[in-house]
C-alpha cells in the first residue's frame, strides 16, 4: 500500500518526537494502543496556567500512518485551548494525511491519545 | 460458508485442545482431502480441494497457537477483541508496552540485551497465557479473557520485532 505524499513527510521527519515530565503538574500524558496491529502511542501537552497548550510530544511505536496521525496533531495542539484540543476529530486527522480505510483506525488512536492526554491534566489538577 | 474451525478439526470447542490431537486429526483431514488426490477429476472437484485444504491449513494455524485461538473462540461467542474502544488497554500495561520498545530501540544490536528481553516478554506472555483456561471455563470470565487477549496481540507483536532484531544481529 502506497502512503500519502504527507504520510511520508511525518514519517521521515516526525515532529516533536520525545517526552516531557510526566509528573509536571503542568503535563497531562495520554497513552493508548490498539490491540488490532500492536501500535502504542504516547502523547504529551504542556499547558500554561490560562489552559492553553505551549508545548506537544510525542513518541509512537507503529506503522507509519500511526506515526504521521500523531506527529501531525502534536503540531495542532501546539496554541489551543483545551477545549479546541478536545475538539481535533479523528476525521481531519485522516482527511489532511489522505489516509486509506484501513488506516483510519490510526487516526481513531490519535484522538483518543489526545482525550486521554487532556483526561490525564484534568484529573492532575482535580478539575 | 465457513465451517467452524472446530468442527472442522473433529475437537470440542473449548480454550484447552489436545495439540496432539490436533495434529493427528490435522494430518488425517490433509492426506483426505490433498489435491493430488483430485487429479484425475473434474476442475469443479479439484478446486473444491484447494478451498477445502486452505479451510484446513487456517483453522489448523489458528487453533495451534493459544492467542489465535482465544480471540477465535472470542468471535464465535460474538465478541471481536478489536472493536472496543482504544483506550481500554490498562495504562500500566500500556506503559509496560512502551518501556518494552524503548528497551528494544536502544539495543536493536545488542544480542545479549536482546534475547534478555525476549525471555523476559515471553515469561509475561506465557503467565498470561496460563490465566486463560480459568477464564474461557464455561464461560466463566469472558471480560477478562478479553482483555487478556487484546493485551497478548500487543505482546505478539512486540515478540515479532525482538526476532527481527535478532535475526539481523545474529
Amino acid at each position: 500500500m502506497a502512503y500519502s505524499e504527507k504520510v511520508l513527510d511525518h514519517y521521515e521527519n516526525p515532529r516533536n518526537v520525545g517526552t516531557l515530565d510526566k509528573d509536571d503538574p503542568h503535563v497531562g500524558t495520554g497513552m493508548v494502543g490498539a490491540p488490532a496491529c500492536g501500535d502504542v502511542m504516547k502523547l504529551q501537552i504542556k499547558v500554561s496556567d490560562d489552559g492553553v497548550i505551549q508545548d506537544a510530544k510525542f513518541k509512537t511505536y507503529g506503522c507509519g500512518s500511526a506515526i504521521a496521525s500523531s506527529s501531525l496533531v502534536t503540531e495542532w495542539l501546539k496554541g489551543k485551548t483545551l477545549d479546541q484540543a478536545s475538539e481535533i476529530k479523528n476525521s481531519a486527522i485522516a482527511e489532511e494525511l489522505s489516509l486509506p480505510p484501513v488506516k483510519i483506525h490510526c487516526s481513531v488512536l490519535a484522538e483518543d491519545a489526545i482525550k486521554s492526554a487532556i483526561a490525564d491534566l484534568k484529573s492532575k489538577q482535580g478539575k | 460458508m465457513t465451517q467452524n474451525f472446530f468442527t472442522l478439526l473433529n475437537l470440542p470447542e473449548a480454550f484447552v485442545v489436545d495439540l496432539k490431537k490436533l495434529d493427528q486429526h490435522y494430518q488425517a483431514i490433509q492426506k483426505e482431502i490433498h489435491p493430488d488426490r483430485f487429479a484425475s477429476l473434474n476442475d469443479e472437484a479439484k478446486m473444491e480441494s484447494v478451498k477445502k485444504t486452505a479451510q484446513v491449513n487456517d483453522a489448523y494455524q489458528t487453533l495451534k497457537s493459544s492467542v489465535r485461538r482465544a480471540e477465535y473462540l472470542l468471535h464465535l461467542y460474538g465478541f471481536d477483541i478489536n472493536e472496543e474502544k482504544y483506550s481500554a488497554v490498562p495504562q500500566d500495561f500500556l506503559l509496560q508496552q512502551m518501556e518494552w520498545r524503548e528497551e528494544l530501540e536502544v539495543n536493536s544490536k545488542n544480542k545479549e540485551a536482546l534475547e534478555k528481553l525476549a525471555s523476559e516478554v515471553s515469561i509475561k506472555k506465557n503467565e498470561k497465557i496460563d490465566l486463560l483456561p480459568t477464564f474461557f471455563h464455561e464461560k466463566n470470565n469472558l471480560p477478562d479473557a478479553i482483555k487478556l487477549t487484546r493485551e497478548l496481540n500487543f505482546i505478539e507483536k512486540i515478540e515479532q520485532h525482538i526476532d527481527d532484531a535478532l535475526i539481523e544481529v545474529s
